[in-house]
């Protein structure tokens, strides 16, 4: 479209100033979409954080040499994963009021992030360390948790929460 | 001192005064604050208090982060003391020069007319705030507030730039308006290098925020300013585009509103800045088909956006484009010569190394980073035959990789001689009227950005033109034909070349000289009477 040069304003700038606004518009829908998105991985590493702040609870009792009130948690070197995770996600637990920020139909714990899963976002996962062979780095490789495993004291574990693309981040690394 | 020793000057001062030629406090303010004199520090002053200003927003944004405000508390708290201390010492020093300053010089108290202006009210209000702190309980969140006013302060830079933009689009149509705004040209004024500083300063912001985004730890805590940041970016970006694509058709070359635009679209300037954004709305729209976040990378291609304020890229392609035949012939040689390191490392060293040396594409890698002499060591020959070879072909490789860049830096400091010899001739014609005009300066400094010359190297230039020019105006270089239709010039020429002769005359070895003269061989008759009279006229 030719403009008409008699006119210093004419319907196609309205047009375009229109054009403009509705581009902006739709940039500012989209930050808020990916903000709103944004808040739900906050949201899970919340989560994390109270589950952090809960082995760092243990933590200090055990140096005092007392156990935790969890009945699954005390240190016997018997309890499985399975009935830790149960505890923790227990009314006693620290995660007892937890949800799940991007489906509360969800799991709050996972077994690990699955970027082609997208049914894993939001979950807090906690992987167990394991020493590698001497003089080979990293010293501590990290892994998934079976669910029939006994695990002892001292073990190191690893906080992390699958963020909005199912991505693992690193929250903490605490000691049973 | 009265106020009519004082009148402020509203002609424009071609150079700052020296010190103790004018009174303290013009000659204060001719240096500090004074538009219309050229070559001071007004230009650097009001850039740094934008930049202060820029700075104060930014920390303020980061006051609200607790993971970075709670380490650094004290800092930002020093940074917002020198940031008040600084503007208290510009309203301070406005105030004081107020009676030098062309607005106020006239009123019957400047003074009390520049307390009582706008942009001193806003200056007022970006530091009363600090102050009353001290002596008044406000609440921190209302302090903060109220700190915000201080972005006010850049209408002192925009306001002016807002208005020339008015005047020098006066009459022009709202399409002329927005090319003037985005495109460099003689309608934008300094709202068009704002505006171009800006999109600038967004491209590192982002780009750093990109960067930062891949350190785990600090994309941890902060994500969501992240997401802001970047959604302002694209926002900021997105605009930028269409207000491009939209006023392009004004540029020559891009007239048709169709056609016009589309080859705009094409052009890599385009392509990049449409790059800036679209990894933004692809990764919001197809992210449920694709696994879209290895396009997070390509906002990295922002920073391309850059090439645009920069001469040296358009630099780098003409040379390329120049001497791409002689490039293309040594880009086989090099091509040939990986391909046979290759071949006879794969024919010594495949018994010996199978897994590393498995087939031939296989050894091109180890080709590759030999010839380069990069040699990462973790592929090397064992076997007798294979070393000396490598020997042989390092030492080759050493020449033949060398040859692409040392054509290409050698092509590209000619290409800066040639831009520069062009610059001199322009300068060249400049100086026809004796003198530079303002325009002519800005088209000066314009060239010396571009081609990256600093202030002493264009005066060398501009000496090198005017001497120039003043031999051209001595006549010397005139010809004969010329001479004789300008009895006037032809007179002096006359002069000077008997003036050159009798010279020679005085200062040459008269023996020798006479010896040659008098072979008839060399001179003719005519010739040796000039000599002989010239001779005569010494002696006597």
């Amino acid at each position: 479209m030719q403009q008409d040069r008699t006119k210093l304003f004419t319907s196609v700038d309205t047009l375009f100033l229109l054009f403009l606004l509705l581009a902006l518009l739709g940039v500012a829908l989209i930050g808020h979409l990916a903000f709103r998105e944004g808040l739900k991985t906050e949201a899970a590493k919340a989560n994390a954080a109270i589950l952090k702040d809960w082995f760092d609870q243990l933590d200090a009792l055990s140096a005092k040499g007392q156990q935790s009130q969890l009945e699954a948690c005390r240190d016997d070197g018997e309890k499985t994963w399975e009935a830790r995770q149960a505890a923790l996600l227990s009314a006693q637990g620290p995660l007892k009021s937890a949800k799940n920020p991007f489906d509360s139909s969800q799991a709050v714990i996972g077994q690990k992030c699955d970027r082609t899963d997208l049914n894993t976002r939001g979950m807090v996962v906690i992987e167990k360390g394991t020493p590698a062979p001497p003089g080979a780095p990293p010293a501590i490789s990290f892994g998934p948790m079976e669910s029939g495993e006994k695990l002892s004291k001292d073990l190191p574990l690893r906080i992390m929460v699958c963020d909005k693309g199912a991505c693992a981040l690193k929250v903490a690394e605490v000691k049973l | 001192m009265s106020q009519g020793e004082h009148s402020a000057s509203h002609h424009r001062h071609h150079a700052p005064p020296d010190w103790g030629t004018v009174p303290l406090r013009r000659w204060m303010h001719r240096w500090l604050l004074d538009p219309e004199t050229d070559g001071n520090h007004q230009a650097a002053v009001d850039r740094f208090i934008a930049l202060l200003i820029v700075a104060n927003l930014a920390a303020l944004v980061f006051e609200h982060v607790p993971a970075i405000y709670g380490p650094y508390k004290e800092w930002f708290d020093w940074f917002d003391i020198a940031s008040v201390a600084i503007f208290t010492l510009e309203y301070l020093a406005r105030f004081y020069l107020a009676p030098e300053d062309a607005e106020f010089a006239k009123q019957k108290n400047p003074r009390l007319s520049y307390v009582s202006s706008p942009f001193a009210l806003i200056d007022l209000a970006a530091i009363l705030p600090f102050y009353l702190a001290a002596f008044v309980s406000i609440d921190l969140r209302m302090l903060r507030a109220l700190r915000l006013l201080r972005i006010l302060k850049l209408f002192r830079v925009l306001i002016p730039a807002v208005k020339e933009f008015q005047a020098l689009n006066k009459g022009r149509t709202f399409r002329q308006k927005v090319h003037a705004l985005v495109w460099p040209g003689e309608f934008g004024g300094r709202l068009n290098d704002y505006f171009d500083t800006f999109i600038m300063v967004w491209v590192v912001v982002s780009v750093t925020a990109v960067v930062l985004e891949s350190v785990a730890s600090i994309h941890y805590v902060l994500n969501l300013e992240f997401i802001i940041l970047d959604t302002i970016a694209v926002g900021i970006f997105t605009l930028e585009y269409l207000m491009r694509f939209y006023s392009v058709v004004e540029t020559k070359g891009f007239r048709h509103p169709v056609a016009g635009r589309l080859r705009y679209a094409k052009t890599g300037n385009a392509l990049v800045d449409l790059l800036a954004v679209l990894p933004f709305f692809l990764e919001a729209f197809l992210h449920h088909l694709f696994d879209l976040r290895f396009l997070r990378v390509f906002r990295l291609l922002r920073l391309l956006k850059l090439t645009k304020y920069t001469g040296a890229t358009s630099t780098l392609v003409i040379v390329v484009r120049r001497e791409w035949p002689v490039m293309a012939a040594a880009t086989f040689i090099m091509l040939l010569l990986v391909v046979l390191t290759a071949s006879l490392g794969y024919l010594f060293e495949h018994e010996a190394q199978p897994d590393k040396f498995e087939n031939i594409p296989a050894s091109i890698y180890w080709a590759v980073i030999t010839l380069a002499s990069v040699g990462y060591g973790d592929i090397s020959p064992v076997t007798p035959v294979g070393r000396i070879m490598t020997i042989v072909l390092a030492l080759l490789g050493i020449g033949i990789f060398a040859i692409p860049a040392a054509l290409l830096s050698s092509a590209f400091s000619d290409q800066l001689r040639i831009e520069r010899e062009t610059l001199a001739n322009e300068l060249y014609a400049m100086m026809a009227d004796g003198h530079i005009s303002t325009d002519e300066q800005k088209t000066i400094d314009r060239e010396a950005k571009r081609l990256h010359l600093s202030r002493d190297e264009v005066n060398r230039l501009i000496d090198k033109a005017r001497r120039e020019r003043e031999l051209k105006d001595d006549h010397t270089g005139l010809t004969i034909t010329k001479l004789v239709e300008r009895p006037d010039i032809a007179i002096e020429r006359y002069r000077e070349l008997v003036g050159q002769m009798r010279q020679i005359a005085l200062m040459v070895d008269r023996p020798t000289m006479d010896k040659l003269v008098d072979d008839p061989d060399r001179t003719t008759a005519f010739e040796r009477r000039i000599w002989q009279s010239l001779r005569d006229d010494i002696k006597n």
